[in-house]
């Protein structure tokens, strides 16, 4: 693979790969759009709070080949109901229970699933949840992506215990363009747990990836994404589910990263009576910069969404938040809610909330809020008069700020080590 | 260390909150196994004497240092002073969302201790400390203070003392805010933790808590200054007459 984004490097690719088409299509169609749209900067409303002008992209190479092994952040072992393990986009492990595998359950790279279910891939990949039109970096991640996750539930297969994807990221100066596509047909019940991570990374690194989730009816997800990029990873990402009549979406972001992360969270429900549940845990830390843009869009009758996200940060940590709550004009009967909670530990920390709410029916019931608040000197007093020392003190009080989003965090099997990854990560700093 | 060192002793502290002068002055030796009762009206300085032991940061001594046994705690943080054995019951106990009542005490017993308490052993105590406080067992598993009734806050309050062993324990209007069931329930938990090594400092308003833990000295605390000492009969003293014997004519009680 030649160093440097170009269209000779998108048909390298798909070549390399032996790829059909159709996906060549659609990747140089994605190339266009990427190279026809400007680089987004603080003018544009979306990006007021994030600079991205250092990204070096003509800097960075593609592609690299598969590293060390990267240790999931959650210190889960074993392969559960099935594991997927990258390097670099290159799949280093791979395993589906021989129970889930006879059910017809599809776990497996993108790669592999454009090879062995194409006629499935083509139907979702790049098309409803995230065309290569929704922006600069989505067209990127359409025109590149390599690797990927694919998993596919088929109707009425119901499964428990989660199957996990770990990508891995080892390779200083390059860059990763993850994509995640997750069909469960109607009935069908699953438990996905992804997570993201390096080692400290001492150049420039870009991860542009995308999550494209497609939930058909009543089928329920309960989906946890982690992302800990350690050291210069620069993460634009968008994560987009769909989901049509009756079907429920449980969904926690956990970010305890280093580093700029740009993060498009939308949940669309296009059926009525979809359900969705958005949590998110947020760890600032250092100089990171973090802008979580979620999108709450009601498209159908009596739908049900419900934001919970929750940020402490310290040193310069700077955190942005915007949510949207959407609902079109016939989602009568929409309950939306929205929180975002901003707790600060230090002086230089800061926490930028905006929630944003366009409502064009009339019988809906929204509720939104955002808090930004210090520490209580007050709880530490309280916390240290028992001989707590200050920073431990501090710790507990953070760790019973992210509590509540904890005992609703739908995966109770890992909540545990939620709470140590949590604990581990209060610690080193 | 000698035995003559084995005393809470505050000398001539003086103490301003906000860059208001509080308390003028005061100077207390409180003996292990002794009950001493501060009593006064509002806004005497009773709960600044409080929190200025524990080292609240809002509280500034100006003047007059305090010891525990021995050590100079002036300058000491809150948790350095809970290491050598003192200990404040809160007049209002805050709440902390999130964090089991277990955990917390789990905490703060290991950040006291020289050495780590096992976890089985902190359960059984934790279970015996509840059992004599009458606290349902679900209390370990609550969230610290959060949605406690007045009473479930007090007998919290008594909870960690009893599971901390302090060396000496001020109790700032633990009385406040009780019925008489819970005082005396309240009031049963302390008697049970005192013993010849416990001092105690009561700080109240009211005499009604010393029906229940008998004071060894009485001390009127009026305007920032002890006004008065005396034995037990001088609370039951204070009941009758009231604390205006003691302020100057035309100031505000």
């Amino acid at each position: 693979m030649t160093s440097g984004f170009t269209i000779d490097a998108v048909r390298q690719l798909s070549a390399s790969k032996n790829e059909p088409d159709w996906l060549l299509e659609r990747r140089l169609h994605a190339w266009q759009i990427f190279e026809d749209l400007p680089m987004p900067t603080r003018q544009d409303e979306e990006w007021r709070r994030t600079d991205i002008s250092k990204l070096r992209l003509n800097e960075l190479t593609p592609f690299a080949p598969a590293g060390a092994d990267v240790q999931s952040p959650l210190r889960l072992n074993g392969s559960n109901g099935g594991l997927l393990t990258q390097s670099n986009s290159v799949t280093v492990e791979q395993s589906l229970s021989d129970e889930l595998a006879q059910q017809g359950v599809i776990f497996t790279d993108l790669d592999t699933a454009v090879r062995e279910h194409p006629d499935l891939v083509r139907q979702y990949l790049s098309t409803e949840a995230i065309p290569a039109e929704a922006g600069k970096f989505q067209a990127l991640n359409a025109a590149l992506w390599s690797g990927g996750v694919f998993l596919y539930v088929p109707k009425g297969v119901e499964f428990e215990m989660p199957v996990r994807a770990l990508y891995g990221l080892t390779a200083p100066g390059s860059s990763l363009f993850t994509h995640t596509l997750v069909v469960l047909e109607a009935q069908a019940r699953a438990s996905y747990i992804e997570e993201y991570a390096s080692e400290g990374i001492d150049r420039q690194t870009l991860n542009a990836g995308a999550v494209e989730v497609f939930l058909r009816q009543d089928a329920h997800l309960t989906y946890i994404t982690l992302q800990e990029w350690m050291g210069k990873v620069i993460d634009i990402s968008t994560q987009r589910a769909l989901m049509d009549r009756n079907s429920t979406l449980d969904w926690l972001v956990v970010g305890m990263g280093e580093g700029l992360t740009k993060t498009n969270i939308e949940s669309g429900l296009r059926g009525p009576g979809a359900n969705a549940q958005m949590l998110g845990i947020l760890w600032g830390y250092g100089h990171q910069q973090t802008d979580y843009h979620t999108v709450q869009d009601h498209m159908a009758p009596h739908t049900t969404s419900d934001l919970l996200y929750k940020s402490a940060l310290t040193d310069e940590a700077k955190s942005v938040f915007s949510g949207r709550i959407r609902v079109d004009k016939g989602a009568q009967g929409t309950d939306a809610y929205q929180a975002n909670r901003n707790i600060l530990l230090s002086k230089k920390a800061s926490a930028f909330p905006s929630p944003n709410l366009e409502i064009e029916a009339n019988e809906v019931r929204c509720t939104h809020g955002a808090t930004v608040g210090k520490v209580d000197q007050d709880q530490l007093f309280y916390l240290m008069s028992r001989g707590i020392p200050l920073d431990a003190a501090t710790r507990i009080v953070v760790e019973g700020f992210y509590e509540d989003v904890l005992q609703r965090e739908p995966v109770a099997s890992i909540r545990d080590n939620l709470r140590e990854l949590i604990a581990r990560k209060l610690d080193a700093s | 260390m000698t035995d003559n060192n084995r005393e809470l002793r505050i000398e001539n502290l003086h103490v301003k909150v906000e860059g208001k002068e509080i308390l003028k002055g005061i100077d207390l030796t409180v003996e292990p196994g002794k009950v001493h009762a501060i009593m006064g009206p509002n806004g005497s300085g009773k709960s600044t004497l409080a929190y200025t032991l524990m080292g609240h940061p809002g509280y500034e001594v100006t003047e007059g240092r305090a010891f525990l046994d021995g050590v100079d705690i002036t300058e000491q943080s809150p948790n350095e002073r809970a290491k050598e054995g003192l200990f404040l019951a809160f007049q209002y106990p805050h709440s902390i969302p999130g964090v089991t009542m277990a955990n917390f005490l789990r905490t703060a017993v290991n950040a006291v201790s020289e050495t780590p308490v096992s976890a089985r052993d902190f359960r059984q105590q934790l279970r015996e400390q509840m059992r004599l406080l009458k606290m349902n067992e679900d209390f370990a598993g609550r969230y610290v203070n959060e949605g406690f009734s007045g009473g479930e806050k007090k007998r919290a309050e008594i909870l960690q003392m009893a599971m901390l062993q302090p060396k000496y324990a001020v109790l700032d209007e633990t009385d406040s805010g009780l019925d008489i069931d819970a005082l005396r329930i309240v009031a049963d938990g302390v008697n049970a933790v005192l013993g010849p090594d416990l001092g105690v400092l009561v700080i109240t308003h009211y005499q009604r808590l010393l029906n229940y833990i008998k004071p060894d000295f009485v001390h009127v605390l009026v305007n920032g200054k002890i006004v008065r000492e005396g034995g037990p009969e001088l609370a039951l003293e204070l009941e009758q007459t009231g604390y205006e014997q003691f302020e100057p004519a035309g100031a505000p009680a």
